[in-house]
């Protein structure tokens, strides 16, 4: 029995256990059947794809930067293998190999090829794949190194160039979130990928966490009644002088910038710690003082023959009281709005894509063919209490999306009113609540916190928790009760940590390519991640604007040009 | 997302501690338990800076005794009102005017009658006190006569303002109920009308006299919450159909084909039978069912001819024109709320309150100056209740306020501004109700009205303590640390301090009545015409954007008593009322 995943069947009286036990118990059932459940193949077997692809596919990874590395330290050697990296930021290249040394969760997340791919060396790296700067480079080196596919981890605005580019090269595509800078730019990577038949899949990585899948699974099952309500928040902390979007810059390259010290600061700091440093801390110390110096090395980077540009900000009177050079449109492109699209882009386009996804499933309960309904409207707010003039973007930004219930019919009086609504948050400066997706519903209450936990609390006084626990074999997904009352009821951390899901998305793209068949397409496939950047975009365009948009169904249409950008409404005086 | 048990209780600890600490109010918390405050027994007189006596109770006349109206009947101080004379169409709202409501221990506490209030025996013992009217247009033309000098009124929201403004017009001072008027434009004919006739005009926004909201305020004002950028609140209720609060049960005479027709016959068979049962049981149990039955009896009683009032028949029709459901008058009269013409849905019942208490802590972070909002986009819906009325079952809502530094013409200080989410749903009441204030340096939660919750920003596992931290400029302001002891000393005191508190609805009426007994001008209610006028502009307005499904800029003028504009775009007429 060993080699089966452990299943805890403690399961003390519930109120409404029926769609619960059923949910489990097929989940159960399948595991068994299969036992696929080891290592990290909960994914695999979750998600309907193998638990390998034969030969690993052969990649690119354009754009090494922080959520590159994240994509790096999360692909399967055994899916994935990679030929060449590219970026142009010495400081991207050191952490694609070396990680992200800032710290164990830092670690965790971005480890680096070296260790990855187990070489021992940077030199053992550069035999087994070949560094560009520019993205042109490694894609005009793409028939040499023999790559099947590429990686775009590149800022915003540069997604629908390069993916663009790389398809019509012959090479599938995963671009990290959100699909594109524009709508007209989604539409166009996704006619481009219908025309040179290429995978394109877009890092909306809850569509391969298990918790969402379990959750939407629950939805569909009736479980929570009938769902009439989502709530969805990104709270952090970052305050001026401690954003995490704003990292510190090579004085060099910006003597007055506020930061401008920081990196030297860092530096000495770690250059004592390394001298202090005995044992085994000797090589964290070492790697630390690395990083930063590779940080620092930054400043060699001409950002301007790129295309970055000087960001310059104004008073009233015209006056420039910033001046950003373009390095730091690089360094800090999530801040301008050429280069990134704020927190709607960032945060809020995963969690409207959750709320999406929940909310097919609630229409899948009444109809298991029910297309993935469109939202209706978004009325949105955007505000900059916090941070002073040196950014475009705001640092809070709150909206209301209406979805369609059952039911709904925009023409009779009383059916025109079955709407969802789905309020949302996404901060900075107090991280009070963290971030997650709250899903009422008549008999109970659905709670995902962090991507990590899962709670689904029935009633007054009973509350579940789903959660992943390790068994002997691998990770299992778990439903236990506890009988705590509302409003107190805590799901506890899953004692393994639930994955992200980007592990299984690049499995998944992986194994799609390698196995062509139009019924093997990742699960945030062009159609769906066109209707993410839609509702980012367009609620973007209704904080600005001050308007209330209605969604129209052409902008989500692939094959017609209609764009929310063409509607952009006359600002009001 | 939410609190643990565990979190709450350091929540409440670190606020206690917070408000105890000598750097905070501990002097004048220490004086408030020494002197014993509690409700009725001189809190609000503390708190809130009114005398402790009136030289006699002011008279008056309770306008509407339904619901809410016997929860103020419950609150009054006997030593500040004397109620002569009440008034209600509906027997079984005099019923319970007297006798209070049995349904519950809960419901008793709060509603537990004049009788009890005024230590009369029976009910017919307190008619010898109090006149009963019908009609609110009989006891205010029995007003010389009766003696009463004030009204309170408790009716549907469609009659504040005929009410109210026929009550001045009679000479007397007037508390209202929640929300001031139904439109903007009644809410300035009664503001003009108190001011013409320079009478006190308050209205019962209770928040403001609740002590929490006090502490709160007081410390957000000392920075201990750094810079406020946000504000979230709820309001979310259980409510589904055929289980609504706001759509009580009828007699069945009143509707024979009504969903709920049999209900109050039902309960009344239940009664009977815990009767039955209660014979054998002790005097405490049948008198207690005797009062629920004498109650339900009362309810099903309740038969009004509410066309003669003014209420009115309707049909609601589906798209094409085909009748899908008949509500008699009578129906309009019982279930008010949930219709246009008499009630403005949850934004008047329950948003304008926690929007009002938004914009007191807002005003707390401009150093006590009132802001008024800049803009509202909302959406509402009804995904779950069928077409038995006007009203939504959830509204959204997003209210920008200005932050200090604010200044809509400069491109930078445009976006200075502080976001308030609102959301009020039915069918699930998961997070329940109450606000939280996000600031730099620490999170306020609200819930319920009865306990605040205090947090260095994200550290829900963490203790607190107030330090005196140095500022920025010369003078010390007090900030919120983490401290793995906490405060003991402060939060005992804190604690003590923060026992008696409540709604404030005791208050509200003391206050009134004090301010009617000392007519200087200075002494005036906390929520008084233009507080409440700016109350019911945010909560009408965002019905508005709800129903028109657009984002609304506040106009200065709206807020304004003298000026004629409205959002919604009528005049105030004082004709009107002639």
């Amino acid at each position: 029995m060993n080699s089966h995943p452990r299943i805890s069947a403690n399961s003390p009286a519930r109120k409404t256990p029926a769609a619960q036990d059923v949910s489990r118990r097929d989940f159960i059932k399948g595991t068994l059947a299969t036992g696929a459940v080891v290592g990290g193949g909960l994914g695999a077997f979750y998600f309907g794809y193998d638990r390998a692809v034969g030969s690993p596919l052969r990649v690119g990874v354009i754009g090494t930067g922080d959520e590159g590395s994240v994509l790096l330290g999360a692909l399967n050697p055994e899916f994935i293998q990679v030929r060449s990296i590219a970026d142009i930021r010495p400081y991207n290249i050191w952490r694609a190999l070396h990680g992200d040394h800032s710290n164990e969760t830092a670690l965790a997340a971005r480890p680096g090829l070296l260790a990855k791919y187990d070489w021992k060396t940077e030199d053992i790296a550069w035999r087994n794949m070949r560094k560009y700067g520019p993205w042109q480079e490694l894609l005009d080196n793409a028939k040499a190194d023999g790559l099947e596919g590429v990686i775009i981890a590149l800022p915003l605005h540069l997604h629908c160039e390069v993916a663009v580019a790389a398809m019509n090269r012959g090479l599938h595509v995963l671009t990290e979130k959100l699909m594109a800078h524009s709508v007209g730019q989604c539409k166009e990577m996704a006619r481009v990928a219908a025309k040179t038949n290429r995978l394109l899949a877009v890092g909306h990585q809850r569509h391969y966490n298990v918790l969402y899948a379990s959750a939407a699974d629950s939805i569909q099952r009736g479980l929570l009644g009938q769902l009439h309500y989502i709530r969805a928040q990104w709270h952090r902390g970052n305050l001026p002088g401690g954003d995490s979007w704003q990292p510190p810059m090579p004085e060099s390259v910006k003597p007055r910038d506020p930061q401008a010290k920081t990196l030297a600061k860092k530096l000495a700091e770690c250059r004592k710690q390394l001298n202090a440093a005995s044992g085994a801390a000797v090589d964290v110390c070492r790697a630390r003082l690395d990083q930063v110096a590779a940080q620092i090395a930054d400043h060699v980077v001409n950002a301007k023959q790129y295309g970055y540009q000087l960001q310059q900000i104004r008073d009233a009177a015209g006056k420039p009281i910033y001046d950003g050079p373009p390095i730091e449109e690089l360094i800090r492109w999530r801040l301008w709005d050429r280069t990134g699209a704020g927190l709607m882009a960032e945060l809020g386009s995963h969690q409207l894509d959750a709320a999406s996804i929940f909310i097919h499933a609630m229409h899948r309960t009444h109809d298991p063919k029910a297309e993935k309904p469109h939202p209706i409207s978004v009325a949105a707010s955007a505000d900059r209490s916090l941070f002073p003039p040196d950014r475009n973007v705001e640092d809070h930004v709150y909206c209301i999306i209406e979805f369609p219930s059952p039911g709904y019919d925009a023409r009779d009086p009383a059916a025109s009113r079955k709407k969802i609504g789905v309020q949302y948050t996404s901060l900075n400066g107090n991280g009070f609540g963290g971030y997650g997706e709250i899903v009422y519903g008549t008999e109970g209450t659905l709670v995902l916190e962090k991507e990590q936990d899962l709670s689904i609390i029935q009633g007054p006084s009973s509350s579940s928790s789903v959660r992943v626990s390790s068994g002997n074999s691998g990770p299992t997904l778990d439903t236990q009760a506890s009988g705590a009352p509302v409003g107190t009821a805590k799901a506890k951390t899953s004692d393994v940590k639930v994955s992200r899901g980007y592990r299984e998305e690049l499995e998944h793209w992986a194994w799609c390519i390698r196995h062509p068949d139009p019924r093997n397409q990742p699960r945030c496939g062009p159609k769906v991640a066109l209707g993410d950047a839609v509702i980012a975009l367009t609620t973007n365009m209704a904080a600005r604007h001050g308007v209330r948009i209605e969604f129209k169904k052409e902008w989500f249409d692939i094959h017609s040009d209609e764009t929310p950008e063409n509607i952009l409404p006359a600002k009001p005086a | 997302m939410y609190l643990s048990s565990e979190e709450r209780a350091i929540g409440r600890d670190n606020f206690h501690a917070a408000i105890g600490s000598p750097a905070v109010r501990r002097d004048f918390l220490k004086r408030a338990i020494k002197a014993g405050v509690a409700p009725k027994k001189g809190l609000g007189s503390f708190y809130f800076g009114y005398g402790a006596s009136v030289s006699e109770p002011i008279r008056v006349g309770v306008i509407g005794t339904g619901d809410e109206g016997s929860v103020l009947i419950g609150a009054i101080n006997p030593k500040y009102v004397a109620v002569q004379s009440i008034a209600d169409i509906r027997p079984y709202n005099v019923w319970r005017a007297f006798n209070g409501d049995y349904y519950s221990a809960e419901a008793h506490k709060v509603r537990p009658g004049l009788a009890a209030i005024y230590g009369w025996d029976t009910e017919s013992e307190a008619r010898k006190h109090v006149k009963v009217y019908g009609a609110y247009q009989d006891l205010l033309a029995n007003a010389k006569q009766d003696g009463i000098e004030a009204v309170i009124i408790a009716l549907p929201l469609h009659l504040h303002a005929p009410a109210a403004i026929a009550a001045m017009k009679a000479g007397l001072h007037v508390l209202t109920e929640k929300l001031m008027g139904h439109s903007v434009r009644e809410c300035k004919e009664m503001a003009r009308v108190a001011e013409q006739t320079r009478l006190l005009l308050a209205v019962g926004h209770q928040r403001h006299y609740n002590i929490l909201y006090d502490d709160s305020v007081d410390l957000i004002r000392r920075g201990l919450l750094g810079q406020l950028h946000h504000i979230r609140a709820q309001w979310h209720r259980g409510n589904l159909p055929g289980n609504d609060s706001w759509q009580q049960p009828m007699p069945r005479a009143a509707k024979p084909d009504d969903l709920q027709a049999d209900r109050l016959d039902k309960k009344l068979g239940d009664y009977l039978g815990a009767m039955e049962r209660a014979k054998r049981g002790d005097a405490k149990t049948r008198k207690d069912c005797e009062n629920r039955l004498a109650q339900i009896r009362a309810q099903i009683d309740d038969l009004v001819d509410a066309k003669k009032y003014g209420y009115q028949d309707r049909d609601l029709t589906d798209g094409s024109g085909k009748i899908v459901y008949r509500r008699p008058a009578v129906e309009e009269l019982i279930r008010w709320r949930l219709w246009d013409r008499t009630g403005a849905g949850l934004m008047a019942e329950l948003g304008s309150h926690q929007l009002d208490a938004a914009s007191i802590f807002i005003a707390a972070a401009h150093g006590g100056k009132k802001q008024h909002p800049l803009s509202v986009a909302a959406s509402s819906a009804r995904p779950l209740f069928p077409f038995d009325r006007d009203v939504e079952d959830h509204v959204h809502c997003i209210i920008e306020f200005p932050a200090p530094g604010y200044d809509p013409k400069d491109p930078n200080n445009v976006r200075k501004r502080i976001g308030v989410q609102y959301a009020s749903i039915n069918g699930n009441g998961f997070g329940g109700y109450g606000e939280t204030v996000f600031g730099t340096q620490g999170t306020l939660v609200l819930d319920l009205e009865k306990e605040a919750m205090l947090y260095r920003t994200h550290e829900t596992s963490s203790k607190t303590k107030v330090v005196a931290a140095k500022a920025t400029g010369k003078a010390r302001v007090p900030a919120l640390q983490v401290d793995e002891a906490g405060d003991p000393e402060s939060a005992a005191v804190g604690e003590l301090a923060a026992l008696p508190a409540d709604r404030g609805y005791a208050e509200e009426l003391e206050h009134w009545a004090w301010c009617i007994r000392n007519r200087e001008p200075e002494n005036q209610p906390r929520c008084h015409p233009k507080v409440a006028l700016g109350d019911a502009v945010i909560a009408l307005t965002t019905n508005l954007a709800a129903r028109q499904g657009a984002r609304i800029e506040f106009k200065e003028s709206w807020f304004d008593i003298h000026s004629d504009e409205t959002p919604e775009g009528d005049k105030p007429d004082l004709t009107r009322y002639q």
